[in-house]
C-alpha cells in the first residue's frame, strides 16, 4: 500500500512497486482523465504534473511519487472555472477527439505556470516543449491557443 | 423540396405516447419508412431521432458516432435549425443498433465521410415536422391559428408570450405526422445554426478530463484484460507460461482463442504485466500464402505487372512511369479496445465503434443472438480514421466475456494496435500518359496493383451461404475502395476517362480503410504525374493545370481560388510552392504547399487549401476537419511506412512508426468556397492532396521528383 497525494489528496493505492504512476491514477484513484497513448512516454497523453513539472505518467512507477504533488486534468477545474490553458483551448475550439488533450492541457499549464518566474519562452521552445502526438492534428488551433493562454494568465 | 430517400407519402411518423410523456418522432434515412414504436418513456434505447418530453426537454438520437469529426455537433445544428430547439439544452445520445438508423451504405456505419451528406435533408425534415406538429398542437390548445404562433428556443411565441414546447408535446403525438409536400422548410437565410460556426458539444467534456471514452467504461463486476496476438499474421498460439501469468497479482485466467492470449485480471496493469510473462510460442508462418516480406510483396506486384503488360502509346510525348505507397497503420491515439457482456439471453457491448452493424455481426457469429438481444452503447472515439469500423477488437472482448461470465473489458498496448491494424494497402501503380504536340494529355493508361480490402470485409457482411463470393466477386468488379479516384482524370479532354486496369495480388496481411482510402494513394499518383506533364511542357503547374480544367468548372474554382489565397508564384526566396487538386468524396478540394528545403531537413511552413463541399453545416467543425487531415498525412507523407518482415509488422509504437509534433506543423490556412450545392464529404478530403502537393514543391525546389513514399525513404527528414 503506498500513499499518493493526488489534487490535494492523500489516497492510499494498493500495487505494486513497479505499477506505472498511469494506472495507478486511472485505475486506483479512478481518475480517468489521465490517458493511456503508448506507454513509452513517446506521446503524452498520459502527462500529469508532479510537483509543477509535467510528467510522462506511463513511464514511473507510482511508488517513487509518494510525498510529491500529483496534479490531474480533473484538478484544473475543480472549482468549476477553467485554468488559462483551458480557456484558451475552449475559445479556440482546439479538440477534436480530444483524447490527447488532457495530457497537451497538462503540459501546456506547466509552460504557462513557469513563464511567471522564467518569463515566456520563445515560440520555437514552446513549439519544441509542447511535444505531445495529437493524431487528429489540432496543432493549428494548439499554437494559438498556447498564445492565447499566457495572455490570459498574465494579461493583468 | 427534395427528399433525400425516402418515401414522398408519409416520411414521418409521429406517435401518440402511452399515457403522459411526449412527442417521438422519426424518420429513416434508408429506403424504407421508420415505424417508431409507442413506448412510455424515452430512456434507455430510443429507436427515434427525436423526443421531446412533457417537461420541454429535448433528445436527438444522433444515427452518426462521434470520433473527433464533430457528428455530434454538425448533426444536432442542422435538426435543431429547423426545429427551433434550445442549443444549450438539446440532448444528444448515441443511436443504438437498429437498422432504421442505416445510412447510404446501407448499414450503420460513420466513416466514408457521408454523416452531413446523408442526413442533411432527413434531419431537416425532422425537425421541422416537429416544430409544425408543435404549433398545430399550439394553435388548437391556444385558440388561434398556427399563422399568429412563431417559436424559439424550444418555445412557441403568442402574444408576447412564450410556451415550452414540451406542453403540447402530448397533443401534438396524437396529430398524424406531415405529408413531405406539407413540410415548411427554412430558407438559407433564415438559418441561425446552419452555416455558423459553433463551437463543437464535446469541448469542454474534453479539456477536463470529463469525456469518457470506450477506455473509460466502467461496468460493476467488471475484469480488466490485456491481449497479445500472434506476430505474424495467420498464425496460432501453440505454447505459454499460464503459471507465470497466474502467478501474478489479480490474474484470473489466460484464454486461447484462434490467433490471440486474452489475459484477464482485476486490473488492467495485472493483465499487462502478466501478458509480459507468458513467454508465448506461435505456430509459423503459413508459406502458403505470398507476402512474407515487403520486398516479395512489391515483387508479387511487379509480376502482376508485368504479366498484364502496358499500352501502347502513340502520342507525341509519353510519361511512362511508376508510383508506389507503402502500408499504413491508423494508429488511434485511444488504442483498440472493448467492453462485452455476454449473458444467456442478452449481450452488451460498450466499444468506441465507427459501426454497430459490423459490432452486431461479428457478436452474431460468435453468440448465435439476434439483433434485439444485442445492445450497443457506443461511447465517445478517441480517434477513428477507419479502423473503428472493424469488429476484430469487439469479437475478441465477446470471446473474453463468455470465457469469464462476466463483463471484461479489453485495452490493446500500443505496440499490439500498430502490429495488428486493418493497414492502407500497399499500392504500386504503373502509367503510360501520352500527350499531344502542346503537352496536353490526349490519353490516360494506369495499371495499378494492390490487396484487396473488399475481399476481406465482405464476407463480415455477407450471410455465410455468399462468403465464397468476394473473391471472384472483386476479381470480376474489382475494389472500388482502393480504386477510388483512379477513374477520375479531369485533365483529359472533355468525355475522356482514364483506362485504368485494377489488379488484385492477396497478401497475409490485413488490409482496410485509412481516411481517404484509395484517394490517398490514387491522388498521390495523379497529382504528382500532372505535374510532371507540366514540368515537360516547361509550363507553370498552375497554369497548366487550370487550362486543362475548362470542363470541370468545380473544380477549377478551388483550383483558382487556392492559388490566389496562397499568393502561387510569389514565395518568399527560398520558399518554394507545389499544388495538388482533388475530387473525391462528391467535393472538390485543391491545396499549396509552401516549404523550404536544408540539408535534406524540410519545413512545411504554410499549407493552404480551398474546399468545395457544397453547403457547410459548421465551418468551424469543417476547418477543423480540413487542418487535421493535412497533420495527418503530413505525418504519412514524411515518415509513414509500416514494413513487413518474417509474415510481421516490423514497427511497434511511436518510436519507429513516428507522428507529427507542434514544431513540424505547418500553419494552415483553409477556405471554403460558398456554395448553394448539397452537402457532400468533408471528413477526409484535407488528406489526398498533401502528399503530392509537398512533392511537387520538393520538385520547385530543385529536388529529384519522388515516386514513392514516404520521404524518409529518400533521405528527407522533417525540419
Amino acid at each position: 500500500m503506498i500513499i499518493l497525494n493526488i489534487n490535494g489528496q492523500n489516497v492510499a493505492v494498493d500495487v505494486d512497486n513497479d505499477t506505472p504512476l498511469l494506472w495507478a491514477i486511472r485505475e486506483e484513484a479512478q481518475l480517468t482523465g489521465t490517458k493511456f497513448g503508448c506507454g513509452i512516454g513517446q506521446c503524452g497523453a498520459c502527462t500529469v504534473l508532479v510537483n509543477g513539472n509535467p510528467m510522462r505518467s506511463c513511464s514511473v512507477p507510482a511508488s517513487a511519487l509518494q510525498g510529491m504533488n500529483i496534479e490531474t486534468i480533473e484538478s484544473l477545474a475543480a472549482d468549476g472555472s477553467l485554468n488559462a490553458v483551458q480557456q484558451a483551448w475552449l475559445e479556440l475550439d482546439v479538440p477534436q477527439c480530444g483524447y490527447c488533450q488532457s495530457g497537451q492541457i497538462m503540459a501546456a499549464t506547466a509552460l504557462v505556470r513557469q513563464a511567471k518566474t522564467s518569463g515566456k519562452p520563445s515560440q520555437e521552445s514552446l513549439e519544441q516543449q509542447l511535444n505531445n502526438i495529437c493524431r487528429c492534428g489540432t496543432y493549428n488551433r494548439i499554437r494559438p491557443a498556447l498564445d492565447r493562454a499566457f495572455d490570459l494568465a498574465y494579461q493583468a | 423540396m427534395q427528399l433525400h430517400n425516402l418515401s414522398r407519402r408519409r416520411f414521418l411518423q409521429g406517435t401518440a405516447a402511452v399515457g403522459a410523456s411526449g412527442l417521438l418522432i422519426g424518420c429513416s434515412s434508408g429506403p424504407e419508412l421508420a415505424l417508431p414504436t409507442p413506448r412510455q418513456e424515452p430512456v434507455g434505447e430510443m429507436h427515434e431521432w427525436l423526443f421531446i418530453g412533457i417537461d420541454n426537454k429535448i433528445i436527438m438520437t444522433n444515427p452518426q458516432t462521434e470520433m473527433g469529426q464533430g457528428v455530434n455537433t454538425s448533426l444536432p445544428q442542422i435538426l435543431a435549425e429547423e426545429l427551433d430547439a434550445d442549443w444549450n439544452t438539446l440532448e444528444v445520445r448515441q443511436a443504438p443498433l437498429n437498422s432504421k438508423f442505416n445510412n447510404s451504405m446501407m448499414m450503420q456505419m460513420t466513416g466514408g465521410s457521408t454523416a452531413v451528406k446523408d442526413y442533411y435533408h432527413s434531419l431537416r425534415a425532422v425537425g421541422a415536422g416537429a416544430r409544425q406538429m408543435i404549433l398545430k398542437a399550439a394553435a388548437a390548445e391556444l385558440g388561434t391559428s398556427v399563422t399568429s404562433l412563431k417559436t424559439e428556443n424550444a418555445h412557441v411565441i403568442y402574444q408576447g408570450k412564450a410556451y415550452p414546447y414540451g406542453q403540447f408535446a402530448n397533443s401534438a403525438a396524437n396529430l398524424p405526422a406531415p405529408d413531405a409536400d406539407d413540410l415548411v422548410l427554412k430558407s438559407d437565410s433564415q438559418f441561425k445554426l446552419i452555416g455558423k460556426p459553433v463551437t463543437h458539444r464535446d469541448t469542454h467534456a474534453r479539456i477536463t478530463g470529463q469525456a469518457n471514452y470506450g477506455i473509460d467504461v466502467q461496468v460493476p463486476n467488471m475484469l480488466n484484460a490485456a491481449i497479445v496476438h500472434a506476430p505474424i499474421f495467420g498464425s496460432k498460439p501453440l505454447k505459454w507460461d499460464e503459471q507465470a501469468a497466474l502467478a501474478v497479482k489479480g490474474v484470473k485466467k489466460v484464454i486461447a482463442i484462434d490467433h490471440a492470449l486474452i489475459v484477464v485480471a482485476d486490473k488492467y496493469w495485472q493483465a499487462k504485466k502478466a501478458a509480459a510473462v507468458l513467454k508465448a510460442s506461435f505456430s509459423a508462418y503459413n508459406a502458403a500464402m505470398p507476402g512474407i516480406s515487403t520486398a516479395d510483396i512489391n515483387q508479387a506486384y511487379s509480376d502482376a505487372l508485368d504479366e498484364e503488360g502496358q499500352a501502347e502509346v502513340k502520342a507525341p510525348h509519353v510519361i511512362n512511369v511508376e508510383y508506389s505507397v507503402p502500408f499504413l497503420a491508423h494508429t488511434t491515439m485511444e488504442p483498440m479496445n472493448a467492453t462485452a457482456w455476454v449473458q444467456a439471453d442478452r449481450v452488451d457491448l460498450w466499444i468506441p465503434s465507427q459501426s454497430q452493424t459490423v459490432s452486431a455481426a461479428f457478436t452474431k457469429a460468435i453468440t448465435g443472438m439476434d439483433d434485439e438481444q444485442i445492445h450497443i452503447h457506443n461511447t465517445l472515439m478517441g480517434g477513428g480514421f477507419g479502423r473503428r469500423g472493424e469488429g476484430d477488437f469487439v469479437a475478441e472482448a465477446v470471446l473474453a466475456s463468455m470465457a469469464m461470465g462476466q463483463p471484461v473489458k479489453i485495452t490493446w498496448s500500443r505496440e499490439e494496435d500498430v502490429q495488428h491494424d486493418m493497414y492502407r494497402p500497399m499500392v504500386m501503380s504503373r502509367f503510360q500518359v501520352g500527350l499531344d504536340a502542346n503537352f496536353k494529355p490526349i490519353e490516360w493508361h494506369n495499371q495499378f496493383v494492390s490487396s484487396s480490402v473488399m475481399r476481406r470485409v465482405m464476407p463480415v457482411l455477407l450471410p455465410d451461404f455468399l462468403d465464397w463470393l468476394a473473391p471472384p466477386l472483386t476479381n470480376i468488379i474489382g475494389d472500388m475502395i482502393i480504386g477510388e479516384g483512379a477513374n477520375h482524370i479531369a485533365y483529359l479532354p472533355e468525355g475522356e476517362k482514364p483506362n485504368a486496369t485494377q489488379l488484385l495480388v492477396d497478401t497475409n496481411v490485413p488490409v482496410g480503410a485509412w481516411r481517404s482510402v484509395g484517394h490517398s494513394s490514387n491522388c498521390f499518383f495523379t497529382e504528382s504525374i500532372i505535374d510532371e506533364a507540366a514540368h515537360l511542357a516547361q509550363q507553370d503547374p498552375y497554369q497548366y493545370r487550370t487550362g486543362l480544367m475548362t470542363h470541370t468548372p468545380r473544380e477549377q474554382a478551388v483550383l483558382d481560388l487556392v492559388a490566389k489565397q496562397a499568393n502561387w508564384g510569389k514565395a518568399p526566396t527560398g520558399h518554394f510552392q507545389g499544388i495538388a487538386v482533388e475530387f473525391a468524396f462528391m467535393s472538390y478540394t485543391a491545396m499549396v504547399v509552401e516549404m523550404s528545403i536544408e540539408n535534406n531537413a524540410i519545413k512545411v511552413h504554410k499549407v493552404t487549401c480551398a474546399v468545395d463541399c457544397g453547403k457547410v453545416v459548421n465551418p468551424n467543425g469543417a476547418i477543423a476537419q480540413i487542418e487535421g487531415g493535412i497533420n495527418f498525412a503530413l505525418s504519412a507523407t514524411m515518415q509513414g511506412e509500416i514494413s513487413i518482415d518474417d509474415g510481421r509488422v516490423q514497427q511497434s509504437n511511436f518510436h519507429d512508426y513516428p507522428l507529427l509534433r507542434l514544431a513540424q506543423s505547418p500553419v494552415i490556412d483553409v477556405h471554403l468556397m460558398p456554395s448553394k450545392e448539397a452537402p457532400t464529404g468533408l471528413g477526409e478530403v484535407g488528406v489526398p492532396p498533401l502528399a503530392p502537393a509537398l512533392c511537387n514543391a520538393l520538385v520547385a525546389a530543385g529536388e529529384q521528383r519522388v515516386r514513392s513514399l514516404p520521404l524518409s525513404k529518400h533521405g528527407y527528414r522533417l525540419a
